[in-house]
């Protein structure tokens, strides 16, 4: 990718544009501010430092997708590792907001309780969850970005729906969620 | 699209950065040690150097000079090599023709000693005297 007749100049405005997505995208598999920004940060200076080998807006986009990805679920990994963590629904802290949230959420409440189950996935099947949903991405498209079979993709996909859907409902009472 | 879908997309949207992000950021980015340098960039880095620049420039031109000056030489040469051959050509010639030329003379020496030899060997009344039998010879011609 071309810089600017100033590196830092370019640098800013893609942190500008991207932020939102890498910071949203390790907040939503982590469930916590500190560590996704953290680990939006170490993506960011990541980049900086292989600037030269970005060939289009796509590819940038493609490329922080990816990194975020892999590092949200090398982060959990070495946490289990480390500290023997076995994640629950419990381990998955009530968070209030301290993002701006949008205000034409129907209900916070619900969607609070979505993201902390969607928290409590394993971590292949939450980053693809989080992957589908937050960034709209097709299953082939995550399949690039997380390096496997569209298959296992989908099967991810329909494994956390079916758990997702079972707690909401557990949770709501409704059957037809 | 089921009522679960969209309930992801809403919980899962993206939400803004704090405002301060992009400051922190380049902070870290500014305490970064300078990104490595390839071997290639630190060797094409040389030639933005004005006098590299210049020495290329000059060797450059030595080059382009000297190999004008050569071509130019070895043309001369084949000019002259050319040249000798014809020359060493026509002096192979011109030693053939006077081979041939003393080969005749050789063999009409020859043949006048053999003559002188025989008229010798006769009696003196039948002796042609070779002077003039050279010049019955000549009158014959």
């Amino acid at each position: 990718m071309q810089q600017a007749a100033h590196p830092h100049a370019s640098f800013t405005e893609i942190v500008r544009e991207h932020q939102s997505m890498v910071l949203s995208l390790a907040y939503h598999f982590l469930h916590d501010h500190g560590l996704a920004e953290e680990l939006a940060q170490e993506v960011f200076l990541s980049l900086y430092q292989n600037l030269a080998s970005i060939k289009s807006p796509e590819h940038l986009k493609f490329w922080l997708r990816k990194v975020t990805s892999h590092r949200c679920i090398d982060y959990i990994r070495r946490q289990k590792f480390g500290l023997h963590l076995q994640m629950s629904i419990d381990d998955v802290p009530e968070i209030i907001d301290a993002f701006r949230v949008p205000d034409d959420l129907p209900d916070p409440m619900l969607s609070q309780k979505l993201r902390r189950y969607v928290a409590a996935l394993p971590e292949k099947q939450r980053i693809v969850v989080v992957l589908r949903y937050q960034e709209d991405l097709d299953p082939t498209e995550i399949a690039e970005v997380l390096e496997m079979p569209v298959n296992t993709v989908k099967s991810y996909l329909q494994r956390s729906l079916v758990t997702l859907r079972e707690k909401l409902s557990r949770c709501l009472g409704e059957v037809n969620v | 699209m089921s009522r679960l879908d969209d309930e992801l997309k809403v919980a899962l949207q993206r939400k803004e950065a704090p405002p301060d992000f992009t400051a922190r950021v380049l902070a870290r980015v500014a305490e970064l040690p300078p990104p490595p340098v390839s071997r290639w960039q630190r060797f094409l880095a040389l030639f933005r150097l004005p006098q590299v620049r210049f020495a290329v420039v000059a060797v450059a031109a030595c080059l382009v000079i000297s190999l004008t000056f050569g071509v130019q030489q070895y043309r001369k040469y084949q000019e002259m090599r050319r040249e000798a051959e014809i020359a060493k050509a026509q002096v192979m010639l011109a030693f053939q023709i006077a081979s041939a030329k003393l080969n005749v003379a050789k063999q009409k020496v020859s043949r006048v000693a053999e003559k002188s030899a025989v008229s010798e060997a006769m009696p003196p009344e039948d002796r042609v005297e070779p002077q003039a039998a050279a010049k019955s010879q000549r009158k014959k011609r």
